[in-house]
């Protein structure tokens, strides 16, 4: 990976939105609960070169790890947090 | 392993000001201020002591400090909760307000806020981080200097109010001055009491836009590794030339990796080879944030400019690292 090459896909906005909907409805989360979708960029040779962190931020705050940047991230994805 | 961050692209992006400073500064003589004034702005707030703004504004919102580790195995990067929350409802009324305040505690450190609106994808598309404001109080910032977190916060400002300043001589504020900007080259400082500052000062700044200029202080700009007082200071590196991509991206990649807890905040501009555009940049901690930005003009000397501001970093093998990435 390299800290000046941008990733390939830019994030939309609406995906992101869409990505928040799948959470809400295959997890079970409350409507009034807040999500955040981040996007962390790992240069490290032995790691997923994107990886998004769903935090449900509930008290305590719950994290999940996905594999792929948030525009990748599909309704499958999100059904497999299910058995995490 | 590092962190980059994507930019925004949105026009009606809120701007966002955050509001720092130790005990007693003035911050929320400031924030009144803020929300008094006829700027024309809807300015809506996050507090940290909800009783103390004087101002009945439906948009001040009480926050309740919450920290946490955006934890994906070996990056570090915390963000903080309660403004994720906060802002995720607030954006529900994004027709209520179009500028957004948020106010730290006196002992808040500042990095966490900075880079929730790094991470978080629907913050960075829907607000833009104007700037750190951090009013220090002239007075008694002397008692306050060795505490971490007043050191921060100048560390992290793009603009500072050196308030109270009816209280001291003149020739202390120099010194104040000096002391800062030893810790922070970038920070803009104003003198004021009261906080009587000119809005313009202090809301739209655009301190985290990529594509403003970078303001170094001229004292940074000397080659020589500087002698510091305080274990957190800033310092520049100029060098002509042309830059080796591969070279320094594997140097900034163990850089952030290894020193990214200590280096606060990082910002420049980049001359690498076969490249007709300048690259700029900035950091937090271990996100990394860098775009081309314009060509180099004809007219102008091509050089790469960089400033960082870390706690005990190693100026001197910096520079040389540095050095070393040259084509």
């Amino acid at each position: 990976m390299n800290l000046f090459t941008k990733p390939t896909q830019k994030t939309d906005i609406k995906r992101i939105e869409q990505v928040k909907t799948w959470v809400y409805q295959i997890l079970n989360i409350d409507s009034n609960t807040a999500i955040s979708i981040n996007t962390l960029r790992c240069h490290e040779p032995d790691c997923p070169p994107e990886e998004t962190v769903i935090a449900i931020m509930t008290k305590p705050l719950q994290q999940y790890k996905i594999h792929k940047s948030a525009s990748q991230i599909t309704e499958a994805d999100i059904e497999q947090l299910l058995h995490q | 392993m590092t962190a980059t961050i994507e930019n925004k692209t949105e026009n009606k992006a809120v701007p966002v000001t955050v509001l720092t400073g130790y005990l007693g500064a003035g911050k929320t003589t400031l924030l009144n201020r803020i929300l008094t004034y006829e700027h024309g702005k809807k300015v809506a707030v996050i507090v940290n002591e909800f009783g103390e703004v004087g101002i009945d504004n439906q948009l001040v919102i009480d926050a309740d400090e919450e920290i946490f580790e955006m934890n994906n195995g070996c990056i570090c990067c915390t963000v903080r909760g309660d403004l994720i929350r906060i802002i995720n409802n607030l954006m529900r009324r994004r027709d209520k307000f179009d500028h957004l305040v948020i106010e730290t505690t006196g002992l808040a450190d500042p990095a966490p806020v900075i880079q929730t609106f790094f991470v978080d994808e629907e913050i960075q598309a829907q607000l833009d981080l104007d700037a750190v404001v951090t009013v220090v109080d002239a007075k008694h910032i002397w008692t306050q200097w060795e505490s971490d977190e007043a050191q921060e916060q100048i560390a992290f400002a793009n603009v500072i109010l050196l308030n109270k300043t009816d209280l001291v001589e003149n020739s202390q504020l120099e010194e104040l001055e000096q002391k800062i900007r030893a810790i922070n080259g970038m920070v803009q400082i104003y003198r004021t009491t009261n906080a009587e500052i000119d809005m313009d000062s202090v809301l739209g700044v655009q301190a985290f836009n990529l594509q403003k200029a970078l303001e170094i202080e001229p004292e940074l700009l000397g080659e020589d590794t500087h002698e510091h007082d305080d274990s957190i200071f800033s310092f520049a590196i100029v060098e002509p030339g042309e830059i080796d991509l591969e070279k320094l991206n594997n140097w900034l990649t163990e850089l952030l990796k290894n020193q990214g807890q200590n280096i606060l905040r990082m910002k420049g501009i980049l001359n690498i080879a076969g490249e007709s555009d300048r690259f700029v940049f900035q950091g937090v901690h271990m996100i990394f944030d860098g775009q081309p930005d314009r060509p180099w003009k004809s007219e102008e000397t091509r050089k790469n400019e960089l400033v960082f501001i870390g706690r005990n970093l190693n100026e001197k093998q910096l520079r040389q690292d540095f050095k070393a990435c040259l084509a």
